[in-house]
């Protein structure tokens, strides 16, 4: 054989290779398998499961799969599928999965929770809320006795804990407090709001006993709103009567006023948020420059606030320049169309990335999608923030957090904490994971860094600690999101 | 093959100068485009199109290994004593004989043991010699006398060191061909003034009575209708050597002329090999010859990353050269000199020179003209710049050059529309190669390196896309795809080991251990190697012609 003719003879058996391999090649591809019962091509799915821990054994429909997880069931013919993940002194995860042709479910987020968590209570004395600082290094407690509440710091990393303030409200009952720690968690300021005035605390995040300022001393008093500069620790911005100021706080007394007519305001974003006395929402720089209308149809102010301007509102910033208020009277608004989102609604919260809001109403849960705004402002707001029921229970709901990936939400009703997964991208078909009894009024922080759970417990003869359940390993998601600090305003504790 | 200046050969003319470039950025926009709309559709496309890469080049690979076997068997041959065959083929039947059972006697002696396989492939080539003989025993066409074969050896240049130069004439006197029948052309650029002139006495002093003719040549710049371009001074100086070659009443016929760069230092087989072949072929006036180009004068001291770009391009010839057919001539090569008059030389306006001579013989003689592959090696510089950013704008330079290449394309094409006797099968046949090529040249690497996470990167334009069971086999097939191409990764490497003259005393072993990690470094060769070729395109497509740009080889 010349070589030529052996060049040939290789050339053209590597055309039919091609010719074979590519049509074989883009069928597996698209989930094509031969059925030798009806002698056709049919489209298949996948189930793509990856579980924390990882090596866990899979079962679909009680026949173990030959490979753990992080695994693909490949070749599935469309259908419904009980799937089960097992390992060794875990809790059994399972789900009925829907296989679609030429889809695949991907179940990425299998949280394996312990048998038995382990949990410590860390505190000997009963704490009734608690809540995370602005750079998650402390926990704030928020412990009372009678009429007398105090504020601890707790050291998540070092789990050490310090007195911050005590407020004797015998005087002056108190209603609620609001907690927030500056950059870097240097210093905190706390109000408490009582029945006759405010009282704004300034003081040093630290294990050194130094004493809290009482800022009525130094800025006099009708402070109603206080706030950090957020780079810089050492300056606060207040509210005095209806004129914004600022202040170092080395030299409180020397006090720069830059903004009048302010109903009350809130520093997020890099900007100050302020409500003006005839009803405008405004925006501007952190010195009070560059002042931008939020809400300049006035028909449309009226109809968000004209009917109870004297509410007070929470206010949740997001990653995408979408502003929400939370009502005194449960309403849920926004500043895009259609600024009505519900009502009866008692509380809400951010996503770990800003970018999804979750919000309850008695034993409701519910998801906020803020998708981006494309083309002007019509397409989307048009049809409204898609809102999704992602969870549905008995017991009424008092606080709730998507977790970091936004596969698992925490929540705690006036009995239980719950660890619930969700599916994506289509959020919703909720799985509770966990529960956990904790008695009533239970507050928590998850921490997305170490997974563990803080919480207050009632369950033990009525009396609240703060339990520690390292419980969930979340930490070790593949999640590459930088943690960012939230854009909510500093947090509003009823007592 | 000049086509009269209508309005019909303009717009064909502009045609087949978009074509290349117009296919390329439609078949890179195609699949860009296809993965927003429908990255389906998209990932089945790169799917096949990896798949056909894979299967490409493991056959490159192949002939690859093919060429590189027959270059290595013929390492050690000595050619001048098979051109001698030649004079009686039925004679030396009997003689090569001999010499393959005495080769196989020795090759069974315990000593030989050790050098088993070089016994191997001197019987191998001594056999492919002997059927050679016995074919041209069957043959009545006229072999012209071994000693009546001259050969005229040029050297274009501009501004390159003299060092260069001597090196390459160092390399043409210790050949082992007769230097009395080698007639050496140093072409300087009379742009270049004193300085050519200083290099020219230099050389001529020094290799005075070395050659049968030493002669320098100075191209005046700016003749009407040349650019400033290698061919125009290759040209100038053919014309040249032909005035003395007609003094000295030499036959065309019977002259070689070899078209080197500057820095090219031949083996000392090269000319009995040439001689060899053209003796060979029954068509040896309508041939060009060959051989393969590598990149060792310095290849110990160039970064790795020019060593890699300068080794794929030795590889691609040695896989052109499996496929004569389709061969091009290419950098450095041989050809007869009476071709060479009668297609009116090299072009004096065109920069790629080398593979335009090809076509001008094709053209001129009607599709009977051929590219003959030469098994032997032509050894050239590895450019290498002050730093390493300037060894890369140099080598993006010099393969945009190449890759300009496609200059030809326009003009073979024109020619194929004018010309009623090439056969259309050929027309179509060398047409889509050298389209094709082109074409791969510029839209594969960058396929290569970024289409294939195209649609998963896209993945945010279309999440369905991402629960869809074809973006979940994607990396799969991908992965696969890539491992089994590794197998032509690790037979480069050890080519690369064979081909590669041994490092010299002072390079360590950490530099050898450098030398095979190389092929591990540059992810982006591909896309890098493509930018050149698209750049060319794209200049051609918007006729905005390149400028000889010269890459001086230090």
């Amino acid at each position: 054989m010349s070589l030529k003719t052996l060049r040939n003879v290789v050339f053209w058996s590597f055309v039919i290779l091609y010719l074979i391999l590519a049509p074989l090649m883009s069928f597996y591809a698209l989930g094509y398998v031969f059925e030798p019962h009806s002698k056709t091509f049919v489209k298949t799915g996948i189930i793509s499961l990856k579980s924390y821990p990882s090596n866990a054994t899979v079962f679909v429909n009680e026949k173990q799969v030959d490979t753990k997880t992080p695994t693909a069931i490949s070749r599935l013919l469309p259908g419904t599928y009980d799937v089960q993940v097992r390992a060794p002194h875990y809790q059994v995860w399972e789900r009925k999965l829907n296989v679609q042709p030429e889809e695949v479910v991907q179940v990425h987020h299998i949280l394996l929770v312990p048998e038995k968590p382990s949990v410590s209570f860390p505190v000997p004395f009963p704490v009734h809320h608690i809540i995370p600082s602005s750079d998650r290094k402390y926990l704030f407690l928020i412990s009372k006795e009678r009429r007398r509440v105090s504020v601890y710091a707790f050291d998540i990393h070092r789990e050490r804990l310090f007195r911050v303030v005590t407020y004797d409200g015998r005087k002056n009952k108190i209603k609620f407090v609001t907690i927030e720690s500056s950059d870097e968690d240097k210093n905190a300021l706390i109000s408490f709001y009582g029945k006759q005035h405010a009282e704004h605390v300034l003081a040093p995040l630290s294990f050194k006993t130094e004493s809290p300022i009482f800022l009525s001393n130094f800025l006099g008093g009708n402070i109603s709103n206080i706030r950090f500069h957020p780079h810089d620790s050492e300056m606060i911005y207040f509210l005095q009567g209806n004129v914004l100021k600022k202040a170092d706080i080395d030299s409180l007394k020397k006090q720069t006023t830059f903004l009048k007519g302010v109903r009350s305001f809130e520093v997020a974003q890099d900007k100050i948020y302020f409500f003006s006395d005839d009803f405008h929402l405004y925006f501007s720089n952190l010195d009070g420059k560059e002042k931008t209308d939020l809400l300049p149809d006035r028909g449309l102010r009226r109809l968000l606030f004209g009917e109870s301007q004297d509410s007070v509102y929470q206010i949740f910033l997001t990653a995408k320049e979408n502003a929400f208020w939370l009502r005194q009277d449960g309403k849920l608004l926004m500043n895009r169309l259609p600024y009505f989102v519900d009502e009866d609604v008692k509380g809400a919260s951010l996503s770990p990335e800003s970018e999804k809001m979750i919000y309850w109403k008695s034993n409701e849960l519910w998801l906020i999608e803020l998708e981006p705004e494309n083309e002007g402002r019509t397409s989307f707001f048009e049809k409204g923030p898609k809102k999704t029921l992602l969870w549905k229970g008995e017991e009424d709901l008092v606080q709730a957090k998507l977790l970091r990936g936004e596969s698992h939400i925490i929540l705690a009703t006036n009995e239980s904490i719950l660890l619930v997964e969700i599916t994506k991208p289509v959020f919703g078909n909720p799985l509770l994971v966990w529960k956990h009894k904790a008695g009533k009024k239970i507050s928590f922080y998850f921490d997305d860094d170490s997974g563990k759970l803080y919480s207050t417990d009632r369950s033990k003869d009525n009396y609240a600690a703060l339990q520690i359940s390292k419980l969930l390993e979340l930490s070790q998601f593949p999640f590459s999101l930088r943690f960012r600090k939230p854009y909510s305003s500093a947090q509003q504790i009823d007592l | 093959m000049n086509q009269p200046n209508t309005l019909a050969n303009k717009i064909w003319r502009r045609f087949f100068e978009m074509l290349p470039g117009s296919l390329s950025w439609s078949i890179l926009l195609y699949v860009l485009i296809l993965a927003v709309i429908n990255p389906v559709s998209a990932t089945i496309f790169v799917i096949c199109f990896y798949l056909f890469w894979l299967l490409r080049l493991l056959y490159m690979t192949i002939l690859l290994v093919g060429s590189y076997m027959i270059l290595d068997r013929e390492r050690g041959t000595d050619w001048l004593l098979r051109c001698q065959d030649f004079r009686e083929p039925e004679k030396s039947i009997g003689c090569v004989e001999k010499r393959i059972s005495d080769l196989q006697r020795e090759a069974r002696t315990p000593n030989a043991k050790q050098i088993e396989t070089e016994f191997t492939s001197a019987i191998w080539s001594e056999k492919s010699h002997l059927r050679k003989l016995k074919w041209l025993s069957r043959q009545s066409f006229q072999i012209p006398d071994f000693n009546s074969i001259y050969h005229v050896v040029i050297f274009p240049n501009y501004q390159e060191e003299i060092q260069i130069l001597t090196s390459a004439l160092d390399a043409l006197a210790h050949i082992n061909y007769p230097l009395d029948r080698l007639m050496v052309v140093m072409a300087f650029e009379e742009r270049e003034g004193e300085n050519a002139k200083k290099r020219a006495e230099f050389i001529l002093s020094k290799f005075k009575n070395v050659f049968g003719h030493l002669m320098c040549t100075f191209h005046p710049a700016n003749l009407p209708g040349e650019l400033a371009v290698k061919g125009a001074n290759a040209t100038w100086a053919a014309k040249k050597a032909s005035e003395v070659i007609q003094e000295k009443g030499i036959p065309f016929e019977n002259i070689l002329v070899s078209c080197f760069d500057a820095d090219t230092c031949v083996r000392k087989e090269y000319f009995g090999c040439l001689t060899y072949n053209f003796m060979l072929r029954p068509d040896r006036l309508n041939c060009s010859f060959q051989p393969i180009p590598v990149y060792h004068n310095n290849v110990w001291e160039a970064p790795a990353f020019a060593r890699m770009f300068e080794t794929s391009s030795s590889y691609w010839q040695l896989i052109e050269s499996a496929n004569p057919d389709h061969l091009v001539t290419f950098s450095s090569h041989s050809m007869s000199f009476k071709a060479l008059i009668e297609a009116n030389f090299w072009p004096v306006d065109m920069i790629s020179d080398d593979s335009a001579i090809f076509w001008r013989c094709f053209l001129h003689y009607k599709g009977k003209y051929r590219a003959t592959p030469i098994f032997v090696t032509l050894s050239m510089n590895i450019l290498v710049g002050k730093n390493w950013w300037d060894t890369f704008k140099k080598i993006y330079v010099q393969k945009r050059r190449w890759a300009w290449g496609i200059e030809n394309f326009p003009m073979v094409m024109m020619g194929f529309l004018h010309d009623r006797e090439i056969p259309f099968s050929e027309k179509i046949r060398h047409g889509f190669k050298m389209l094709e090529s082109h074409v791969s040249w510029a839209t594969w690497g960058l396929m290569l390196t970024f289409f294939g996470w195209l649609p998963l990167i896209l993945v945010r334009l279309n999440p369905q896309y991402e629960y869809s069971v074809v973006s979940f086999h994607l990396p799969q097939i991908t992965k696969i795809i890539f491992n089994l191409a590794g197998f032509s990764l690790l037979v480069s490497i050890g080519l690369s080991f064979l081909i590669t003259p041994k490092p010299p005393a002072h390079i360590s072993k950490w530099r050898n251990f450098q030398f095979a990690f190389q092929w591990f470094l540059p992810i982006l060769l591909p896309a890098l190697l493509a930018l050149p070729a698209l750049d060319a395109q794209t200049r051609l497509l918007l006729a905005r012609p390149l400028t000889f740009q010269v890459t001086k080889k230090t």
